[in-house]
């Protein structure tokens, strides 16, 4: 076979074997004729979105027996995230065929072979997401539509939870390719924090919010975010201003694989410049690598869990 | 050349009591600005080396309608600590000449109106807002349907946008300081949403972090310490910056007056004194509004055209909307439109949001830059300024109402204490931080631009000027102390807390009020007070609400999956090959596990509460401890990428869970259509027992309602064979619970909404029926058989040809088929007929096999016309492959593939259709099977290991096989060994 990449999808190297039978068989005897249609697909893998998704292929087989739906076999191998879409990696040992097999159904004209799984917990660094629902498939229409990949975890409307100390966030992936294009794309993750914002030299402490939506436009993956700092930002313990604040959000290489990365340059206290010169801050912060406290990690003594609950008033009606 | 300028702004003092008639306390800015051709040490500014023993005296000069009369001014209060000055301001620190900033003035300002958008938010999701399962009408004409279902979606893209292609908004702004709210090509705000948020870079692209008063090299100069100065008022008194007085006022001195400070102090000083606007009377001054009248002290958050408090995350629920156009925009045009799956919200806190904010602040930096700068460039002295009350104000001190408790609780105060270099003892605080401003730098268009948010504060439940407590992710995303260890170089640190007892609790369900007291410039704000009976401007109660949806049950398998099985997907066998004597396989098993919440989560709703108190419990630590670091905690699966399951009868809840996931709801079962349970409860709020979902193969004998155990502990459900089910499971909301779901109180208070529909919604909503508030996610029950679990039956089938037409056709009007475990039916016949040829020696015989029968169209219900694989089937009855590829039978070659369409209005016929048969002779018997035709006996094979009955002169053999769909059949990837339709029948 001719290796390399061929409709700007399928890749094929000297391991790939392409392998199609088609066997009619007569009986002369007055007997039933009888047809067999085998094809299969061997090492191979699949490039979509320039190289956004990579799903590598042990093997796609189609058969064709008298008597029987046909069917497709599938078994991938591995499932490579690319671009904007790295911070999916974590996912990837869940992606492979299990062992048993996809499920096979056919109906409404075509063959669909896929899975579900219930994945309790996935730490992706400092992010915790628990209770994801992961379901992948291939349909392979009868009647000459493109082949269609879902891959999806969890659902725009029912997200996995995403903790990350008190904070509670979701996320949800969904993933359509088409025989040669990404035909539907959303991700989403939302997370919240108390955490430090660099601050060149020093260091200030809030509760952030942040969420970050990526979509298809015009075939390419685009990213859109936002990250809200509220509170006291306390630099330095010099410069103290309680503000909501918003930094850009986007994704990069991080040293221990990709991260979550806003910044902002901000100007405070603006308002009153005639009086004094506002305060100009550089900050950035990056979330990626680290582990997923959990409240006893937040909280490893009752002591600054009593404060916090100290400062609360009784809210009794008089 | 050196010039130290000192703005000196008088104000009256919001702060202080009122005193004895005539007496009047006043508070004095005093704001250095020092200038020279390069940075210098302060000690070449001599007036500022020692600036707390500078021998100052105050007047003050009034002017009114009768004139303008200088009155002595007493300074009360502690005089200023020489020694605090020299650590903050050595004489060796550096001053950066001051530099007016311009850009701000200058610069375009961007931001999206907030309460629209939170507006456009509710109507869109009330237009949505409806049960995920309704049944559609048979009769319901699915290409008007789909019409009005694109319809929708079309809305919605026209409304919301997707944000990508719509840069149009930005260029009508163009040359505009700041747009208006108001925009008719972006009435709700969408577009500038999208703006907002469109990833920019910062003006420098490699960004390094760091704090500076200015570009340029020093972090940490004069201007820079003053700045930083600003929001620590009681350090300002100590330094002299902030002086109180006292001023008897001249007798009968009222209505409008402006005042401005007359300092004496000797020193080299450039003196700027603007005035300030004022009212006089009672013996009173206060700060007065541009007309003359007299300033409110608290922002006018009554006003509610210009100020609305939000408490869904708009920017979260914006972005996620646009994210789904765009998705709904790729829809395929030629398919059914997708069934409305909008974004789950979130909740961030409440936040005040101010209309046209971006308009008013744009405002006041033009006034700062282009009258109050100018003037002092110009080397006025500040008589010709006058201020008004929104030239001195710099942020609010934030106070709420709860409404049922009754009293204002303040979200400012804070107590601890100051360090200042070169002095031992800490000076204690305890007093009020400010919200204020800030704005984030941008481009737009290549050209810089900022972005201001209209939210003015929001309240997460904690302090607004006090960082939480316990540990915060450093930098490295490792667990660390929030309070760094204070730099000891530092001129000053503050270190400071909450005052115990002082913080409202945020709650769903509880209505709160906000006020703002103004802040002026000299940190000085009406004092808190939590009177209620206080009349102050303040926004209507909101009822705060939950936005999250409530997550469905978590579901951990028993055992491994099996073959085809997967964890939504449940498969029971039998394996019926012997239809004498069926064996039906073991159950599969689910544990059904309630949602997991966030400790955040369960805080809002009250459940770590104090019991009567609406405050945090202390004594909750150790169920946060123990419980929020739960997962389920089972055995690998191998055969399902190692994920776990939990082979035991019950498993314990390993978190806590969301406190209104009360139960689970189950559509969609056999012989129950909802089941409806409640999570079985412990005595502790948090104890919701898991359920463990037992689906058992049925033997036969018609659908069984699901049976609960008594325990409530177990739910188990008979499949029939061949039956395929597709369930939905949710979690359940008790009765009231929807009144704290915000996407319920959008629908809900939507004006134009009928009461019925509230009514019927709402039944939906305690139902788990609506996706906004208890998304469902799909579970399919499969019980497969290895045969049809009963014979095919046919009742009076005929062969018919009209004369002329080259096809025969096969007629059945009453086939009776077991639709769960049948696929397809074959149907082998053999006729006669005669063939008007006189060259032929005898009769000639047809015969001829035919197998399709196309399930679906029996029932009237394709797959087709039910939509694309995209929405779930009305009916339980089977869909079918509807055709058999295997078209290369010599015997029998079709020259058309007959339309499924048109057979289905047939409902209870089926329609054999023999499109050409190829002729062979028959030398013998055909008297004998001619007369058998006649009678129309046709006969049915059972079972294909069965004998068929006794031949016949046109025999019909119907074989049927599981094989061929995926509902009923044993998912696999491997072939399942079905019968095989072409061995003859041994008949």
């Amino acid at each position: 076979m001719k290796t390399g990449l061929h409709a700007g999808t399928l890749r094929t190297t000297l391991d790939t074997t392409l392998d199609l039978r088609s066997i009619t068989s007569v009986d002369l005897g007055g007997g039933e004729p009888t047809s067999h249609v085998h094809g299969e697909l061997r090492s191979f893998s699949l490039e979509f979105a320039s190289q956004a998704l990579i799903v590598r292929f042990a093997r796609l087989a189609f058969v064709s027996r008298p008597g029987t739906s046909p069917t497709l076999d599938l078994r991938i191998t591995d499932v490579e995230f690319g671009g904007d879409l790295r911070f999916l990696n974590a996912l990837r040992r869940y992606l492979p065929s299990p062992p048993n097999g996809a499920r096979v159904t056919a109906r409404d004209g075509c063959i669909e072979a896929g899975y579900t799984l219930a994945i309790p917990t996935l730490s992706t660094g400092v992010f915790l997401l628990q209770n994801l629902a992961l379901s992948a498939s291939v349909t392979l229409p009868l009647d000459g539509r493109p082949v269609r990949a879902r891959f999806a975890v969890s659902a725009r409307d029912d997200p996995f939870l995403v903790t990350v100390s008190l904070f509670g966030g979701g996320g949800f992936v969904a993933l359509e390719v088409e025989s040669d294009q990404v035909v539907g794309f959303e991700a989403q993750l939302e997370f919240g924090a108390a955490t430090a914002l660099n601050l060149g030299v020093a260091s200030a402490s809030v509760a952030v919010t942040a969420g970050v939506y990526i979509r298809l436009i015009d075939g390419k993956a685009e990213l859109r975010g936002f990250f809200r700092a509220v509170g006291e930002l306390d630099v330095l313990g010099l410069v103290n201003v309680s503000v909501e604040l918003y930094l850009w959000l986007g994704f990069r290489d991080g040293p221990a694989g990709p991260e979550a990365h806003g910044g902002a340059t901000l100007t405070i206290r603006v308002r009153v410049l005639f009086f004094a010169e506002s305060v100009t801050l550089t900050i950035e912060r990056s979330f990626g690598t680290g582990s997923d406290p959990t409240f006893d990690k937040a909280f490893p003594t009752p002591e600054p869990w009593r404060q916090r609950c100290a400062a609360f008033a009784p809210m009794v009606a008089p | 050349m050196t010039t130290q300028t000192v703005v000196w702004t008088l104000l009256p003092d919001p702060a202080a009591a009122p005193a004895t008639a005539g007496m009047t306390r006043l508070i004095l800015l005093a704001s250095p600005r020092l200038t020279h051709d390069d940075v210098v040490p302060l000690s070449r500014y001599p007036a500022l080396v020692d600036w707390p023993n500078m021998p100052l005296q105050i007047a003050v000069e009034i002017t009114g309608s009768s004139g303008t009369i200088t009155v002595p001014a007493e300074l009360i209060g502690d005089p200023p600590d020489a020694s605090v000055w020299r650590a903050v301001f050595p004489p060796e620190l550096p001053v950066v000449p001051f530099v007016f900033d311009r850009t701000p003035a200058e610069t375009r300002i961007l931001s999206y109106p907030a309460e629209p958008l939170r507006a456009s938010l509710a109507a869109e999701y009330s237009r949505l807002f409806r049960p995920t399962d309704v049944p559609l009408p048979v009769d319901d004409d699915p290409s008007t349907r789909s019409e009005a279902e694109w319809a929708a979606v079309d809305r919605l893209i026209r409304v919301v946008g997707d944000g990508a292609r719509e840069r149009s908004i930005s260029d009508t702004q163009v040359g505009l300081d700041a747009a208006p709210d108001d925009l008719a090509e972006d009435p709700a705000g969408w577009s500038r949403l999208a703006d907002f948020h469109r990833p920019r870079r910062s003006r420098d692209p490699r960004m390094t972090p760091g704090l500076s008063s200015r570009e340029g090299p020093a972090e940490r100069d004069f201007h820079a310490v003053l700045a930083a100065l600003a929001d620590h008022p009681q350090l300002q008194a100590r330094l002299g910056l902030v002086r109180e007085l006292r001023v008897q006022l001249p007798p009968g001195l009222a209505g409008p007056v402006t005042i401005r400070a007359v300092p004496t102090h000797g020193a080299g000083l450039s003196d700027y004194r603007p005035r300030i606007r004022c009212v006089a009377g009672a013996g009173q001054l206060r700060l007065a509004t541009a007309d003359g009248t007299e300033a409110s002290l608290y922002l006018p958050l009554d006003d509610i055209s210009r100020y609305a408090a939000i408490d869904v995350d708009i920017d979260s629920a914006g972005l996620a909307l646009q994210s789904y156009v765009s998705a709904l925009a790729l829809a395929p045009r030629d398919r059914l439109a997708p069934r409305p799956q909008p974004p789950a919200l979130r909740s961030d806190g409440i936040f005040v949001a101010e209309a046209d904010r971006q308009i008013s602040f744009k405002a006041a930096l033009r006034r700062a830059a282009d009258v109050l700068d100018a003037d002092l460039a110009a080397g006025g002295d500040g008589s010709t300024i006058v201020l008004d009350a929104d030239d001195v104000q710099q942020g609010y001190r934030v106070d709420v109402l709860d409404v049922d408790s009754g009293r204002w609780y303040p979200l400012c105060r804070r107590i601890g204490s100051y360090r200042v270099a070169g002095i031992d003892q800490p000076l204690p605080i305890d007093d009020e931080g400010t919200v204020c401003d800030v704005l984030a730098a941008s481009e737009e268009d290549g050209a810089p631009a900022y972005l201001l948010h209209q939210s003015l504060f929001r309240w997460n439940g904690w302090s607004l000027v006090v960082p939480p407590p316990g540990l915060m992710l450093d930098l490295d995303d490792q667990t660390a102390d929030p309070v760094p260890e204070p730099d000891r170089d530092l001129p000053f640190t503050m270190t400071v807390t909450v005052a115990p007892g002082t913080l409202p609790s945020l709650r769903f369900g509880r209505r709160y009020r906000f006020r703002a007291r103004l802040v002026n410039i000299a940190g000085r704000s009406l004092p808190f007070t939590p009177d209620p009976a206080d009349p102050t401007p303040a926004t209507p109660a909101l009822r705060h609400s939950r936005y999250e949806p409530v997550p469905s049950p978590v579901l951990v398998p028993r055992r491994p999956v099996t073959e085809g099985e997967s964890a939504t997907v449940l498969v029971v066998r039998t394996d019926n090959s012997d239809p004498a004597d069926p064996r039906p396989g073991p159950s599969c098993e689910r544990h059904l596990l309630a949602p997991k919440a966030a400790v955040l989560t369960l805080e809002r709703h009250g459940v770590l509460d104090v019991p009567g108190e609406n405050r945090l419990d202390p004594d909750v630590y150790a169920l946060l401890f123990e419980h929020d670091q739960g997962v389920v905690a089972g055995s690998p699966d191998a055969s399902a990428n190692d994920t776990p399951f939990i082979d035991a009868d019950t498993v314990a809840l390993p978190w806590l869970p969301d406190p209104l996931a009360h139960g689970i709801a189950i559509h969609g079962l056999p012989g129950s259509p909802d089941l409806n349970l409640d999570w079985p409860r412990g005595d502790a709020w948090h104890q919701r027992l898991p359920i463990r979902l037992i689906v058992q193969p049925g033997g036969g004998a018609g659908p069984a309602p699901p049976v609960v155990d008594t325990t409530g502990r177990e739910a188990r459900v008979t499949l029939e064979p061949g039956a395929t089910v597709t369930m939905t499971l949710s979690s359940r909301l008790r009765e009231g619970d929807e009144e704290t779901l915000g996407t319920w109180r959008w629908f809900a208070s939507q004006d134009d909404q009928a009461a019925t529909e509230v009514t019927a919604r709402r039944d939906d909503a305690l139902a788990g029926r609506i996706g906004h508030l208890t998304p469902p996610y799909e579970v399919r029950m499969i019980h497969a058989v290895r045969c049809p679990h009963k014979p095919p039956v046919l009742s009076v089938p005929r062969i018919d040809r009209l004369p002329g037409d080259p096809a025969y056709t096969l007629v059945d009007p009453a086939i009776s088929i077991h639709p769960d475990s049948t696929v397809s039916v074959h149907v082998e016949a053999e006729w006669s007929d005669v063939v008007d040829d006189p060259t032929l020696p005898e009769r000639l015989r047809l015969r001829s096999r035919y197998w399709w029968i196309d399930g679906a169209s029996r029932t009237g219900v394709s797959g087709s016309a039910g939509g694309s694989g995209m929405r779930k089937m009305v009916s339980n009855l089977p869909k079918f492959t509807s055709v058999d590829k295997r078209s290369s039978v010599p015997s029998l070659r079709r020259t058309k593939r007959p339309d499924p369409a048109k057979l289905a209005p047939l409902h209870n016929e089926v329609l054999y259709v023999i499109q050409r048969a190829v002729t062979e002779l028959d030398t013998d018997a055909v008297q004998r099977r001619r007369a058998k035709i006649d009678r129309h006996a046709v006969s049915v094979r059972g079972p294909i290991r069965a004998l068929p009955p006794a031949g016949g002169l046109a025999r019909a053999a119907h074989s049927h096989s599981v094989s061929h769909s995926e509902t009923r059949q044993a998912p696999s990837a491997s072939q399942q060994t079905g019968p095989d339709l072409h061995k003859r029948p041994s008949g």
